[in-house]
């Protein structure tokens, strides 16, 4: 498997998570929502219900107790105060009678455990016990309560009041005592406190509430709890629930323990019943609400962990099952069964999954279709490397060992395959030398140089020399680098050949001497024949330049003709208006319009006269200097534009009657210390030749001179038409004498050599001529400025060039001859 | 491990959760360990009124701590045992002290029952710091066993000197309750001696326990069959009264005098007129008026709703006697140790100074009372 990634799956741009804890984190957030909201309802709703529900049921006891405490009291004061009225109204009674009614009510009151009634003294004169205790009657005889606050309070009120608590002196136990004002004299009844615990167990609801009754001065004398040791009559004033003392529910400490309680007031002997419970116990129905609900919670947060686990657990597992699907397609196994799943993404991942493996096998075959192809190709191909029967085809990798060789090979070297693989041409067929060569060769071919052909020369297994043309170069090997190619062919046979025609050439050079021998003669022979043809050629050169001066002399005179004949015409007609005007003068009929008419005619007649006269004159000039040039070979120093326009003067009017036009654009910078006659007639001949025969049975055409300086010291002189042309085959001969296209036709055929001669000649130039049929025709002559010395008279042929037919144009300036070098040397 | 936005929710909610859950519970404050204090007084039985007053003022004496702070910021708490004269019940009740490892045990109120927890306490190495124990019995022993009151009767000598000077009285009935003999025994003998010393005749002394069937009446009759120019009583204040009635109906000029055990408000809530002129001594002047006093004496008023008495004048300075050892304790040093390295301490009234046996050092000032118009006043 590539380490590389990829470039279209992106790295992981942070940590990622197992599924499994992703999913039951989320269900754990989830699961923890419901269960955080119950958990608030719970604390901020229903637990202060159930607070405030507790607090009730403390306060409803505490009224309870009271209201029972009240109503023990309240019954036991009234006794008291109905004994007390009795006492008021029945001032009569004896002590015996008054001892008797209190021992009875003592006897019989659930409340009372003694009585007595004082003196206005204060002083108890008579009491009342219960049977057990009467014997000790005389103890309390003469008591004097009237110190105590108790029965002072009573009398100051008139009404009936309760004592602090106290030990009797009668039981020596706890007491309460009321007292009642009987007029001047006191009735106190004490009220054992010793049962009161035993009423408060009873309040205490099955002790589930604690109950105590704390006297007015705020200390203990009663407990439900029943275990009272050393706290009897203990002072819980100190405590802010008793201190408050008014029905809201407070939390406070005692014995120990962490209480809430609320105290309300008993009416009567200001009493304080205090109800409490253990907080613990009191809210002890929250704290197992609390639990309950924390489990149930807890359970269902543990059921959400459950399925959340599972649930992930399976997704994950069916996702890796999918993962290892994928890396089994990676590794080349389609042959997988599909997963089946209940979530519908899976199933399209299922698919797109298969669907990605058909398409992996279809691509495969179409790779190994591919594959197929390109190893029949390479088959092919090695089979052309093998099967050539003439070309010897090896590979060798750097070191120079055999990697490839052809069928070809075996049978040139007579080395089989598998002798040759791997081996070194030095261990084959080289000697050490050589082979350093071919490693050298390699090494070149390395730096992309391909060798060859280059012979190489071997020792033959039969003794014979093997000649083979070989090439060298390299290709690419593959997994990079470089492996080479030595392709040979035995030309031993073509070597045989040469050698054979070495011979023959030495032969042949000994029958090439005979021959020159006889060549020489005939050349000498040829020679003499020439000299016969170049006078009888000069002679007629000489009857031509006659014929031509003839014909010239014959055009200057039908050229002058015209303006003379139009000069004598209208000197006669002058001659007419005179002869007219002096008879009108002399006949005296001369009128002003006469005159006038006179004056104009004569004038036209002036002017005509003038213009043909002058027109002779120039041409008679023209010729003149045509003949002097002609006849001299003068030579003198000239504007080219002038001589041009000379012969554009002279042939003008025979050019006129055609429909060729003549066109002369020479630079006028151009001077020339040469001979103008012959330049001249040089354009007389090449402008008669386009007229006569490129414009040949054409109704037009056109004629261009054009000179301009090239090399310093030279000019060129173009004579171009628009013609028919020269004809391939006739160009090389146009400047043989008396050649002609017209024969019998006018042309003497001498014109163009006329021209080739002086140009070459006395001009010292060179001629050029470039044509092509239905094209035109050029023809430019190369001058030098300056005419080589009249060493050389013009009317002397340059006999020796003349000679070849096939004359090549003058050597110009030297050309690159390149040998074809014989690379089998 | 880095914490992910998500991981951070999770946190967030979890504490939530577990915070309500704790809520929910109702979480237990946890103060620091308090100072305990073992309390065994009598308050019930016939020296109930001894061992409530005395109670009160330990009370008092210890709320005060607290609400200043506690012994170095550790609250005080007392646990409370009652010995009421049942040795059995005593017993346990010390053995649960011991048990619950109280730094010292306030009380008792009586000598008699001192007699019985000395020894307990001395052998848990508990500081047992009495109150109205006055026995001369108690005293000179290197034990626990500590208290802030003299043990050398000096209402014995103090009345003794004014039925002889004052009164010139000689011929002297002393009536003994019994139920306190470590208590009394000494007392009649240090009476007698005192008396002899100034010419005066101690008759032989009439003793009873009191019960329920205590018959006041004939016991009067009974010591006045002795034909005494005065008779002291040497029993609590409840049967001083009781007996001053009868004998006043019988004598009504008779000189009473009590011991300062009986020099009680109940003597006088039930004496009534019977126990005018009846002379005792009392350990502190209950009029002082200085303002220390006087912040107590308002404070246990306003506190127990009645007024301050000598027991509880004892319970209040024994406590704080035992409260600045405790906090002047140094470490490795018995509470025994650093009230005997201490010796000196402030009471109430007078300052207290302790010998090297646990015993008051100094005379304390005693107060010769006498019952006029129903208040205990100033013998002049």
């Amino acid at each position: 498997m590539s380490s590389e990634r990829p470039p279209d799956i992106p790295a992981h741009p942070r940590r990622s998570w197992p599924l499994l804890g992703i999913l039951a984190s989320r269900f754990m957030l989830v699961a923890c929502i419901p269960v955080l909201a119950i958990g608030l309802l719970f604390r901020l709703y229903y637990e202060p219900l159930m607070r405030s529900d507790a607090e009730a049921k403390q306060l409803n006891a505490a009224q309870a107790t009271a209201q029972q405490l009240e109503y023990h009291f309240s019954v036991a004061n009234r006794e008291l105060s109905t004994l007390a009225r009795l006492f008021t109204h029945a001032q009569r009674l004896n002590h015996a009678e008054i001892e008797t009614l209190l021992d009875a009510y003592a006897d019989s009151s659930h409340f009372y455990e003694a009585l007595y009634l004082t003196d206005e003294f204060g002083q108890i004169r008579a009491t009342g016990l219960a049977a057990s205790r009467r014997n000790l009657r005389q103890n309390l005889q003469g008591l004097d309560i009237s110190a105590r606050d108790f029965v002072l309070q009573a009398h100051r009120r008139n009404q009936g009041y309760w004592s602090n608590s106290y030990l009797s002196t009668v039981s020596a136990r706890l007491t309460v005592a009321l007292a009642q004002p009987v007029g001047t004299r006191t009735l106190v009844g004490e009220i054992a406190i010793g049962q009161l615990p035993e009423l408060a167990r009873q309040l205490s609801q099955n002790d589930t509430l604690q109950i105590r009754l704390l006297d007015r001065q705020n200390q203990l004398v009663a407990n439900s709890a029943g275990n009272n040791q050393g706290k009897q009559q203990l002072n819980l004033g100190n405590l802010a629930v008793v201190q408050q003392g008014q029905g809201s529910s407070t939390h406070f400490q005692l014995d120990g323990q962490a209480l809430v309680g609320v105290a309300l007031n008993v009416a009567g002997p200001d009493w304080q019943v205090l109800v409490a419970q253990p907080e613990a116990q009191a809210y002890g129905q929250i704290g197992i609400v609390w639990q309950r609900i924390s489990l149930v919670l807890g359970l269902a947060l543990a059921v959400a962990l459950l399925i959340a686990g599972l649930t992930s657990w399976a997704l994950a597992k069916k996702i890796s099952l999918f993962t290892a699907h994928v890396e089994a397609i990676a590794q080349g196994r389609y042959d997988l069964p599909p997963i089946h799943s209940g979530i519908k993404e899976l199933g399209r991942l299922q698919n797109s999954l298969q669907q990605m493996v058909m398409a992996i096998c279809e691509r495969e075959q179409a790779m190994r279709g591919s594959e197929q192809q390109l190893r029949d190709s390479e088959d092919r191909l090695l089979a052309t490397l093998e099967n050539t029967p003439n070309v010897a085809v090896q590979w060798f990798d750097r070191q120079g060992r055999v990697l490839l060789w052809n069928h070809a090979s075996e049978s040139l070297y007579a080395i089989e395959r598998q002798d040759a693989l791997g081996k070194t041409l030095d261990q084959l067929i080289f000697n050490p030398e050589q082979q350093q060569l071919f490693l050298a060769n390699l090494r070149e071919a390395a730096n992309g140089i391909a060798l060859g052909p280059y012979l190489l020369k071997l020792q033959g297994l039969d003794g014979q020399p093997l000649y083979l043309l070989t090439t060298t170069f390299n290709i690419p090997a593959p997994g990079g680098g470089q492996h080479f190619v030595c392709m040979s062919i035995d030309v031993s046979e073509q070597k045989k050949v040469e050698q054979a025609y070495r011979e023959l050439n030495n032969s042949l050079e000994q029958r090439v001497s005979q021959r020159t021998q006889a060549l020489s003669q005939s050349n000498q022979e040829l020679n003499s024949a020439l000299a016969n043809l170049q006078q009888a050629q000069h002679g007629l050169v000489q009857s031509e330049k006659l014929a031509a001066l003839g014909s010239l002399v014959a055009g200057i005179a039908h050229e002058l003709s015209t303006p003379i004949g139009n000069s004598v015409m209208a000197a006669s007609t002058l001659q007419d208006h005179t002869r007219t005007m002096q008879r009108a003068v002399t006949e005296g009929a001369l009128r002003r319009s006469m005159l006038e008419q006179f004056v104009a005619d004569s004038q036209t007649t002036c002017d005509i006269l003038n213009r043909n006269l002058r027109r002779a004159s120039e041409l008679i000039s023209s010729f003149k200097q045509v003949a002097v040039d002609q006849t001299g070979a003068q030579r003198r120093s000239f504007q080219l534009i002038e001589v041009v326009n000379e012969i554009v003067i002279t042939l003008g009017p025979s050019l006129k009657k055609t429909p060729f036009v003549l066109e002369s654009n020479i630079d006028d910078s151009l001077w020339l210390d040469s001979y103008p006659g012959a330049l001249g007639q040089i354009l007389v001949n090449l402008i008669n030749n386009a007229v006569l025969h490129a414009f040949a049975n054409r109704d037009h055409g056109f004629i261009a001179l054009r000179a301009y300086a090239t090399q310093p010291g030279w000019l060129e002189l173009t004579v171009t038409d628009n013609g028919c042309g020269i004809s391939a085959e006739h160009l090389p001969r146009i400047y043989d004498p008396f050649f002609t296209t017209k024969l019998g036709q006018g042309g003497s055929g001498l014109g163009l050599n006329i021209v080739h001669n002086l140009a070459t000649g006395i001009l010292g130039g060179r001629l050029e001529v470039v044509s092509q049929v239905n094209w035109g025709t050029r023809f430019t002559l190369a001058l030098p400025l300056c005419a080589p010395t009249a060493n050389a008279p013009v009317d002397k042929p340059q006999a020796q060039l003349a000679v070849t037919s096939n004359s090549p144009p003058p050597p110009g300036p030297a050309v690159d001859s390149g040998s074809a070098a014989d690379p089998a040397a | 491990m880095t914490s992910s936005p998500r991981q951070l929710k999770r946190s967030v909610a979890a504490l939530a959760l577990l915070a309500l859950l704790l809520g929910g519970c109702g979480a237990e404050s946890d103060s620091s360990q308090p100072v305990r204090l073992g309390v065994m007084v009598e308050a019930t039985g016939p020296y109930a009124s001894l061992g409530v007053a005395g109670r009160n003022g330990m009370q008092l004496a210890v709320e005060q701590a607290n609400a200043n702070g506690g012994i170095h910021g550790r609250p005080i708490e007392l646990l409370y045992r009652n010995d009421v004269s049942n040795p059995e019940v005593t017993q346990q009740g010390i053995n649960e002290l011991i048990a619950a490892k109280v730094e010292a045990i306030l009380g008792p109120m009586t000598s008699k029952t001192a007699v019985q927890l000395i020894p307990l306490a001395t052998n848990a190495g508990i500081l047992l710091m009495g109150g109205t124990t006055l026995s001369r019995l108690l005293a000179g022993h290197d034990d626990q066993y500590f208290r802030i009151v003299r043990h050398d009767n000096p209402d014995a000598k103090g009345i003794a000197r004014y039925l002889r000077k004052r009164l010139g009285l000689a011929r002297i009935s002393v009536i003994v309750e019994d139920s306190n003999p470590p208590y009394t025994e000494p007392w009649m003998l240090d009476f007698n001696r005192y008396l002899a010393a100034e010419a005066g005749e101690m008759q032989p002394p009439l003793h009873f326990i009191r019960s329920a069937q205590t018959d006041y009446a004939a016991l009067a009759q009974q010591l006045l069959a002795q034909q005494p120019q005065a008779v002291v009583l040497l029993t609590s204040a409840l049967d001083a009264a009781m007996l001053a009635t009868q004998l006043r109906q019988l004598e009504p000029q008779l000189p009473l005098a009590g011991a300062i055990w009986a020099a009680e408000d109940v003597l006088l809530q039930l004496g009534g007129r019977a126990v005018e002129g009846l002379v005792s001594i009392q350990a502190y002047d209950l009029h002082d008026s200085t303002p220390a006093f006087s912040a107590v004496r308002t404070a246990y008023e306003q506190r127990f709703k009645a007024p301050i008495d000598s027991p509880a004048i004892v319970g209040y300075d024994a406590t704080n006697v035992v409260l600045r050892a405790l906090r002047e304790r140094q470490a490795n040093e018995t509470l025994k140790q650093t009230l005997l390295r201490l010796r000196k301490f402030q009471g109430l009234q007078y300052g207290i100074s302790l010998d090297g046996f646990g015993d008051i050092d100094i005379d304390s000032p005693v107060f010769l009372k006498i019952v006029r118009g129903g208040q205990f006043a100033d013998v002049e």
